[in-house]
């Protein structure tokens, strides 16, 4: 194993000792229990009807990884640059990109795959006829794109500041923020604008998917057609890219640790 | 050719400049001081020589390659960070041997240095339940393990108790003898490095101010400082310009030598019964060139 695989390893065990993957694997396989208390059955799944049983499924297990994510960006890398650890490491054979790809895959990545199969099983379970794999991978993907902006913005905020207090306040006002936003921005769609709508779901593309599957399932109506909403998805996923990216060369190129 | 080639070497912090344009040369096998006082420039030079840090102006080169962009060096080369931090939960005995393997030595190399170092009570413990101290010297540990060519140190001492320093000496004497590993180390505790530093580097306000063997160096900055007992202090004194300090002749002219010595000895009929250089410690030069009191 290279000196990357060994340092994936350290944090991955720093960034999941006992028992903080244990504790996010089981409330996240857990989470589909809440569709219990809704009491809908879910018997024919296809289309907007899997679309919309994913997003009750998934919503609170989709909230449980972002905690996860926000928690790892910030103490395992802003504080590892204040703390001085990220320069230990780099006292080792292996360059900035491969640091910084080892600290996205155990913090990033790790939950990702967690969030997307931990609660699946359960999931299925209220509902055994699923078979529209298609929406599931349009839901992992969209929720991946959206998340990928808040990861790239508050990568570089930790960059910036070296501090993970501030990278972590930088994620929780990000997410909360494009929150109360969206809001705002659902409100004045339904009264005919929609620019602030489309503009904010670059940050949080799962809100446009919702809009086109659930002219059943929700009081407003705001009819986004799937092209638009592939194309504002797309725009995401190239903005969170294109952060990373920037993250990687800042990271690699410029930052004075 | 030079273990480490720095030429030029200039860093701005916005308008502050913390590097003036800096040359030195450490050659293979030597263990050379940088020494200096506070904000002299020391962690700088060293964080530019460990890639931590892109230089403004200049170029700097370890075994021949730029530290910034040939992370493999560090491979050969071993960096002892000022107050050194690990990942708190992970345990001693773990990080221990992944740093081994991260450098392509057997897991259990680094036992010989927790030994070495009085560590291996701390073993299964997780670096959150470490003092500064043993921090420290688990850094140390870790440095050493890969079997560098050169170790660069930043005050590697600072944070250890007495024992722990003269241990940290022996094994640089150890290595350098055994292994011909070159030292780089900057520290404030003067009088220590003049146990193991053949050369020293002076620094003041981003500036060298000397570089040269501890010997040469001392012997420049002294002059021909010398102390003389004689049977006429007061007479030899008159004929060298010196002055008379508890019966012995002083003299500090930078132009007096043995031979000066002698001939006015001569003339003025005085007997010499001994001459001894008043040489300079690191601590006393140090504060010559940088004008510390």
């Amino acid at each position: 194993m290279s000196a990357f695989w060994r340092f994936l390893k350290l944090s991955v065990q720093e960034d999941y000792r006992m028992p903080i993957a244990e504790l996010f694997a089981f409330l996240m396989a857990l989470a589909p229990l809440t569709l219990y208390a809704s009491g809908v059955n879910y018997a024919v799944l296809k289309g907007s009807a899997a679309f919309s049983f994913l997003s009750s499924a998934l919503g609170l297990a989709g909230f449980l990884f972002l905690i996860l994510i926000l928690k790892n960006v910030s103490f395992g890398m802003g504080a590892d640059l204040e703390k001085g650890i990220t320069n230990t490491f780099l006292t080792f054979p292996m360059s900035r990109a491969k640091y910084l790809t080892a600290k996205l895959v155990s913090g990033a990545l790790i939950p990702f795959v967690m969030f997307m199969f931990a609660p699946l099983p359960v999931a299925l379970a209220f509902a055994p006829h699923f078979s529209d794999w298609g929406v599931l991978l349009l839901y992992w993907g969209v929720e991946a794109s959206g998340m990928m902006v808040i990861i790239g913005l508050m990568v570089l905020v930790a960059l910036a500041t070296k501090k993970g207090s501030t990278s972590l306040i930088a994620g929780l006002a990000l997410y909360f923020g494009s929150e109360f936003a969206n809001a705002f921005a659902i409100f004045y769609a339904e009264r005919g604008n929609a620019d602030l709508f489309y503009v904010l779901s670059v940050l949080n593309p799962l809100e446009l998917w919702t809009a086109h599957y659930s002219r059943m399932f929700r009081s407003f109506s705001i009819s986004v057609s799937a092209t638009t909403a592939a194309a504002l998805t797309a725009t995401s996923a190239a903005l969170g890219v294109a952060l990373l990216i920037i993250a990687f060369m800042t990271f690699d190129r410029v930052i004075d640790l | 050719m030079p273990i480490i080639e720095a030429k030029g070497l200039r860093k701005r912090y916005g308008s502050f400049e913390a590097l003036k344009g800096i040359d030195f040369e450490v050659q293979e096998g030597k263990v050379v001081a940088l020494v200096g006082p506070n904000g002299a420039g020391k962690t700088t030079t060293l964080k530019i020589l460990s890639g931590f840090l892109r230089p403004t102006e200049g170029r700097v080169s370890i075994l021949g390659k730029d530290p910034w962009s040939h992370p493999e060096l560090k491979k050969d080369v071993a960096y002892i960070l000022d107050r050194p931090n690990f990942p708190p939960h992970v345990k001693v005995k773990d990080f221990l041997k992944e740093a081994a393997l991260m450098v392509g030595e057997a897991p259990d190399v680094g036992e010989e240095y927790l030994e070495a170092l009085g560590l291996q009570e701390y073993a299964q413990r997780s670096f959150s339940k470490l003092s500064a101290g043993n921090m420290q010297k688990f850094a140390i540990a870790v440095a050493l393990l890969r079997r560098p060519k050169l170790v660069v140190a930043d005050e590697p001492s600072s944070n250890l108790d007495p024992g722990a320093r003269a241990q940290l000496y022996d094994i640089i004497s150890k290595l350098r003898k055994e292994n011909g590993t070159t030292f780089f180390i900057s520290s404030h505790v003067l009088t220590e490095m003049e146990k193991v530093a053949d050369e020293v580097i002076i620094m003041a306000e981003g500036q060298i101010k000397a570089q040269a063997p501890l010997g040469q160096l001392a012997s420049s900055l002294s002059g021909s400082s010398f102390r003389i007992s004689t049977d006429k202090p007061e007479l030899l004194a008159e004929a060298l310009k010196g002055q008379v300090v508890e019966g012995k002749v002083m003299i500090g002219e930078q132009s007096a030598s043995l031979s000066t010595i002698d001939e006015a000895a001569k003339r003025v009929g005085a007997r010499i019964i001994s001459v001894e250089r008043v040489g300079s410690s690191l601590d006393e030069i140090f504060k010559k060139l940088v004008g510390e009191e």
